[in-house]
């Protein structure tokens, strides 16, 4: 650079403050640019999946090193472990056998009947620390659109927040901004089921509760509540693990821990009906049964 | 200056993709190293304001359009880390590396107290010193030990641009 040009340097970072102030404008206002993301998310997606390929390889391989002392602490302890379960096993067959009885009694044979579901391998992870989300490769050409339902191991990993061509974005639950309108599922109490920064390391989530007088207790199943605008209703999400009272005010604090290892997680499933699908045809879906089969008159009809 | 940009524009893919899809598996202290800081940072250090700025432009525009809750988010914070980086390029040489590693430091610190203002603070989180010690200073210490190998490389590149310039 020389001297004639040092204005230079300022103008341009003058204008470009006033492009990024004028994107963050227009993407609050609803526009999130789309074109341009997904030109660039075609290009990445056949090197990312690469990439990540290597990547899983190499820290897999790295956790095989691990020591003998270890291994054999962490056998002792699992054989104790497996001790315990054992006998949790036989109590809890006696609960499953009463379990498939009521099952028949309200005609409920599957967990999430007919909801059709596409499987998707992640291929990258959201490249800073602030945030939760990852990416899968499948996109609009694959019939994903923005806000479906992303589940794994039976339970809600969270939901679509952008779609390219061949990938998309998916927000986890356990992203700070992410906030899942939930209900306990054995009283129907609503609650909020909030991501936090602070709590990931504990692999744990913020649940608000709405009312006051809960009779919540720890290891209660919470599902996505039927008033969510977004998330289809009855997706487990996990169960209750710790609950604080507030001696000041007396509120309730609870946390959660999800049923999905967010840590080890490869491959997601992706609902592919949207929730405001499903308010529209909802008295349909009643009266015959499950939403398998609108998805497929939707098919029909294309 | 067009091939100068080219190189920006494919040294921010290469290492977002490095990033995204390489690093997250080799997480230290649960934390990721941010390479795009290292890369506006060093150029800004290496070729002034005007590049710094171009530069942490477009590799802010890549994570905006990617992963960005916000777009021109992440643009506008790599804008002003590469702006203010290179109002350091006169005061120093650039071949001697304990400075430009400092800068780089103080840029990634910078980086996640803009990250912190407005992804966090604007929605209430208002626990900053944890924050502090949860990502924002183990991201620096792993991000500087990178940058001692990653800015020799690009300095290396850099030169090499500017020889065939003249």
């Amino acid at each position: 650079m020389n001297r004639n040009n040092r204005k230079r340097p300022r103008i341009v970072f003058i204008v470009l403050i006033v492009i990024c102030v004028a994107l963050i404008a227009a993407s609050a206002s609803g526009n999130n640019f789309s074109g341009g993301g997904r030109a660039v998310s075609l290009i990445l997606r056949p090197m990312q999946s690469g990439i990540n390929a290597i990547g899983g390889l190499a820290s897999s391989a790295s956790e095989k090193r691990k020591d003998k002392a270890m291994l054999e602490s962490e056998n002792d302890s699992l054989r104790s472990k497996v001790d315990d379960l054992q006998s949790q096993i036989t109590s809890m067959q006696q609960n499953l056998a009463d379990y498939d009885d009521l099952l028949k009694l309200t005609g409920l044979s599957e967990k999430y009947p007919g909801y059709k579901m596409t499987g998707a391998r992640i291929i990258g992870k959201d490249p800073g620390n602030w945030y939760s989300s990852f990416t899968i490769n499948k996109g609009s050409s694959d019939g994903i659109k923005v806000n479906m339902n992303v589940v794994a191991d039976d339970g809600l990993v969270g939901i679509v927040t952008k779609v390219g061509p061949a990938s998309s974005v998916v927000r986890s639950i356990i992203d700070d901004t992410s906030s899942v309108s939930a209900m306990i599922s054995k009283n129907y109490d609503n609650c909020i089921v909030e991501g936090d920064l602070k709590l990931i390391n504990k692999g744990l989530l913020n649940v608000e509760m709405i009312s006051d007088d809960t009779s919540v207790v720890e290891g209660d199943e919470v599902v996505t509540s039927y008033i969510s605008d977004k998330y289809l209703p009855g997706i487990l999400i996990g169960y209750i693990s710790e609950i604080t009272t507030d001696e000041k005010d007396l509120s309730f604090h609870a946390k959660l821990t999800p049923v999905v290892d967010f840590e080890h997680l490869s491959t997601v499933m992706v609902i592919e009906d949207l929730r405001s699908d499903l308010n529209r045809s909802g008295e349909k879906q009643q009266s015959s049964g499950g939403s398998s089969s609108s998805g497929e008159e939707k098919q029909t009809e294309k | 200056m067009k091939k100068r940009i080219f190189f920006y524009i494919v040294s921010a893919l290469i290492l977002f993709l490095l990033q995204s899809s390489l690093l997250s598996h080799f997480r230290i202290a649960d934390v990721v190293p941010n390479l795009l800081v290292i890369f506006t940072a060093s150029i800004a250090i290496i070729e002034g304001s005007l590049d710094g700025c171009l530069a942490g432009f477009i590799c802010g525009l890549l994570l905006d359009v990617t992963y960005g809750p916000v777009t021109g988010m992440y643009a506008l914070g790599f804008l002003i880390i590469g702006y203010a980086a290179g109002k350091t390029n006169r005061i120093f040489y650039r071949e001697d590396i304990t400075y430009p590693i400092l800068i780089i430091g103080a840029s990634d610190i910078a980086y996640g107290i803009y990250m912190y203002l407005f992804g966090f603070l604007i929605r209430g989180r208002l626990d900053f010193l944890f924050y502090l010690g949860r990502i924002i200073l183990p991201e620096t210490v792993y991000t500087v030990i990178l940058a001692v190998f990653l800015y020799r490389l690009i300095l290396l590149i850099a030169v090499r641009l500017d020889k065939e310039k003249n």
